[in-house]
C-alpha cells in the first residue's frame, strides 16, 4: 500500500512534458514555409545580398509564407487556449468559442466596424481587433447574462442552448449588415467572412501580439482556479477561489484572444472545440499544463492544416477550415475510441 | 473550555422570492458533532452554505471566531472551513490525487507549484481515508462511497478544523454509509475536528451526533442531544406522518419506525 507513489505534476514533469509539444511546434515552423507550391531555394532565400525585393526565393519565403504561417501559430493557439478555459468556465465538453457565439460576436464587431468605415490604424493598433474583442466580449456577456443563475453556480445545461442562440443572433447581425452594405463594403466583408490567413503581412501579425500576450497571461495566471470551478463553482469557493471574479477576468481574456485572432483570420471553428480534447487526452485536464499545450499544440495544428490547404490543390487554394475539420475529426474520433 | 467557532444570528436567506432561511439563531462550539436534519426542502443545504459562506444571507449576521463572516478573506476562510458537495460529477478526467490535491488551494499562490510539503500533506489525507491505493484512478471511474472518501481527503488536505458536509450518505448503501460516518467520528473524536452534516437518516443521525438541529420550512425547531430532538410529537409534526421510536439498548441510539403502516 504504501508503495504507492504519487505522479502530481511537479516542475520536471511540467517542463518535460510542455518540451515535447515545443518540439513539435518548432520543426512545424521550419519545415511550413520551405513547402508550397513553388520550390524555392534555400541557400538562395538565406543570401542576402540584393535585398529582399529582388530575390524571388527569399520574397517568398519572408512575405509570402513566414507571415501567413505566423499568423496561423498564433490563430491556432489563441482559439485552442479559449476553447480550453472556456470548456473549464463552463464545465461543458462542447463549450468553445463557436458555440458559445463567441466567434460570431467577434465577427458582428469586426464586420460593424468594416461596414461603418471604422478601419483606422492608431498608434499600431487596427481598430477591427478592437472591435472585434468588443463583439465576442458582448457574445460571452450575453450567454452568461443568459444562464447567470445565483453565485456563480452556472447550469451547464443551459451554456449550450445559450450560447448557440446568441451565435445565430450573431449571425443573423452579419447578415443583415452584409445585406444593407454596398458593393465595395460588401466585398470586403465577403473576403473577410471567408477566413483564411492568406492576406496578411509581419505589421498584422504584431498587432495582434500585445493583446495575446496579454489575455494569455491572465489566463495562465488563473490556471489553477480554473482547474477547480472546473469542479464546480461552491466547490472552488469552499477552497478560496473567488469565483465571480475569476470567471469575469477569464471571460474577459478568453474574448480579448478570440476577437484578436478571428479580427484577422476570421472565424475558424473547429480548432477551439476540439484541439482542447485532444491535448486533454494526451497530458489530462490540469488548466496549468493544458493552456500553454493547447497554445503550442494549436499552432502547430493550425499550421500544417493551412500548409495541407495552400498546397494539396495548388495552384487553387482551399478554405483552411474544410482542412481543419477534414484533418482534425477523424483524429480526434480515433483518439476517443483508443484512450487508455 | 470550549470555543465558539459559528455564531448565527436571526438569519434570513431567499432565493429570488422565496425564503429558504428564516430568522436561525446558532451556535456552534468547537470540538461538536453536529447533524442537521428536517425534511426535503427544508433548508439543510442552505443553511450549510450559509455557514460556509458560499452564499451570502440578506438579513442577519454570521460570524466564524467573532468576526464577520464575509469580512474574512476567501483564502483564510477556506483554511479553517471546507465543505463537501452531495454529489460530485466531475467534467473533466481528473486523477482522484489531483482532486485530494486541489484542497491545498488555499495555501498556494498563483504560478506555483505545491511542494514537498502539500505532497505529503496529500498523502497523509489518502491514507487517512484509505483512498491511496485509488491515487492514479480517474475521479470519474470510482463508486460512489469512494468519491466521499477522496472528497473527505480532500477536505482533510485543505486542513480546515470545520467539516461542512452535504447529505453525503444519502446515495450509499449501508456499508459505505458507515463507512464515511466512521472515518468522520474517528476526525471528530482523534483530531478534534468540528463536523457539521446534513443527513436523512434519523437513526444514524442519533448514532453519531452529539447534537441535531432540526429544520423544517427553513426554521430550527428542535435543538439538543438526539433523545430531545427525536420525539414522537415533534416528528409526526414536522414530517406529518405516523412514526414509532425506538431506543437501541446498547448505545442508546434511537431507532424511527414506521407508525402503522
Amino acid at each position: 500500500m504504501n508503495s504507492i507513489t504519487l505522479q502530481l505534476m511537479n516542475r520536471k514533469r511540467y517542463l518535460g512534458t510542455l518540451s515535447i509539444f515545443f518540439v513539435f511546434l518548432v520543426i512545424t515552423l521550419i519545415v511550413a514555409p520551405l513547402i508550397g507550391p513553388t520550390s524555392i531555394d534555400i541557400s538562395k532565400a538565406l543570401s542576402f545580398e540584393n535585398g529582399i525585393a529582388n530575390n524571388i526565393d527569399a520574397s517568398i519565403l519572408f512575405v509570402a509564407r513566414l507571415p501567413r504561417i505566423l499568423l496561423a501559430a498564433l490563430t491556432g493557439g489563441s482559439l485552442a487556449v479559449a476553447g480550453s478555459v472556456l470548456q473549464a468556465l463552463m464545465r461543458n465538453d462542447l463549450a468553445a468559442p463557436i458555440t458559445l457565439g463567441v466567434s460570431s460576436g467577434a465577427s458582428f464587431g469586426a464586420v460593424l466596424a468594416i461596414s461603418l468605415g471604422l478601419s483606422f490604424t492608431a498608434l499600431g493598433f487596427s481598430s477591427i481587433p478592437i472591435f472585434a474583442f468588443l463583439g465576442a466580449l458582448g457574445a460571452m456577456f450575453l450567454v452568461f447574462g443568459i444562464v447567470r443563475s445565483r453565485n456563480g453556480e452556472l447550469p451547464t445545461s443551459m451554456v449550450l442552448l445559450a450560447g448557440v442562440t446568441v451565435n445565430f443572433f450573431f449571425a443573423a447581425m452579419v447578415m443583415f449588415i452584409h445585406y444593407l452594405s454596398d458593393l465595395t463594403q460588401s466585398f470586403r466583408i465577403v473576403r473577410w467572412l471567408m477566413g483564411g490567413l492568406d492576406i496578411t503581412d509581419y505589421q498584422t501579425v504584431l498587432s495582434i501580439c500585445p493583446l495575446l500576450i496579454l489575455g494569455l497571461g491572465v489566463l495562465m495566471y488563473l490556471a489553477r482556479d480554473l482547474n477547480l470551478i472546473s469542479t464546480g463553482a461552491h466547490s472552488a469557493m469552499s477552497r478560496g477561489v473567488n469565483v465571480v471574479q475569476v470567471q469575469r477576468m477569464a471571460m474577459v481574456s478568453a474574448a480579448l484572444i478570440t476577437g484578436a485572432v478571428v479580427a484577422t483570420s476570421g472565424p475558424i471553428g473547429f480548432i477551439g472545440l476540439i484541439v482542447p480534447h485532444i491535448v486533454r487526452l494526451l497530458i489530462g485536464p490540469d488548466q496549468r499544463l493544458l493552456i500553454p499545450a493547447s497554445l503550442m499544440f494549436g499552432a502547430t495544428f493550425l499550421i500544417i492544416c493551412d500548409t495541407v490547404a495552400r498546397t494539396i490543390l495548388a495552384p487553387t487554394e482551399i478554405p483552411v477550415g474544410v482542412i481543419t475539420a477534414m484533418l482534425g475529426g477523424p483524429f480526434f474520433i480515433w483518439l476517443l475510441r483508443h484512450q487508455r | 473550555m470550549k470555543t465558539s467557532l459559528i455564531d448565527m444570528s436571526d438569519v434570513d436567506f431567499s432565493y429570488d422570492k422565496e425564503q429558504v432561511i428564516k430568522q436561525v439563531n446558532l451556535e456552534i462550539e468547537s470540538g461538536e458533532f453536529v447533524g442537521i436534519i428536517g425534511p426535503n426542502g427544508s433548508g439543510k443545504s442552505t443553511l450549510l452554505r450559509l455557514i460556509g459562506a458560499l452564499i451570502q444571507n440578506q438579513q442577519g449576521r454570521i460570524q466564524f471566531k467573532q468576526k464577520d463572516i464575509r469580512e474574512i478573506n476567501k483564502k483564510s476562510l477556506a483554511q479553517s472551513i471546507a465543505w463537501l458537495p452531495q454529489e460530485v460529477t466531475m467534467v473533466f478526467p481528473f486523477k482522484v490525487e489531483e482532486i485530494v490535491m486541489m484542497g491545498r488551494h488555499p495555501y498556494l499562490s498563483p504560478l506555483s507549484f505545491e511542494d514537498g510539503n502539500d505532497w505529503d500533506i496529500t498523502r497523509r489525507a489518502m491514507e487517512e481515508t484509505d483512498v491511496i491505493s485509488l491515487s492514479h484512478r480517474r475521479f470519474n471511474e470510482i463508486s460512489g462511497g469512494e468519491k466521499q472518501r477522496v472528497m473527505v481527503a480532500g477536505a482533510l488536505a485543505q486542513n480546515s478544523e470545520l467539516l461542512l458536509l452535504d447529505e453525503p450518505t444519502s446515495s450509499l448503501d449501508i456499508k459505505y454509509q458507515l463507512e464515511i460516518l466512521n472515518i468522520l467520528r474517528r476526525l471528530n473524536k482523534q483530531n478534534g475536528k468540528t463536523i457539521i452534516i446534513a443527513i436523512h437518516d434519523l437513526h444514524l443521525a442519533s448514532k453519531y451526533c452529539d447534537r441535531l438541529i432540526l429544520l423544517n420550512e427553513g426554521r430550527i425547531i428542535q435543538d439538543g442531544p438526539p433523545v430531545n430532538v427525536l420525539r414522537k410529537d415533534i416528528l409526526e409534526n414536522v414530517y406529518g406522518v405516523q412514526i414509532k421510536i425506538f431506543q437501541d439498548q446498547e448505545d442508546g441510539s434511537i431507532i424511527v419506525s414506521p407508525g402503522n403502516a
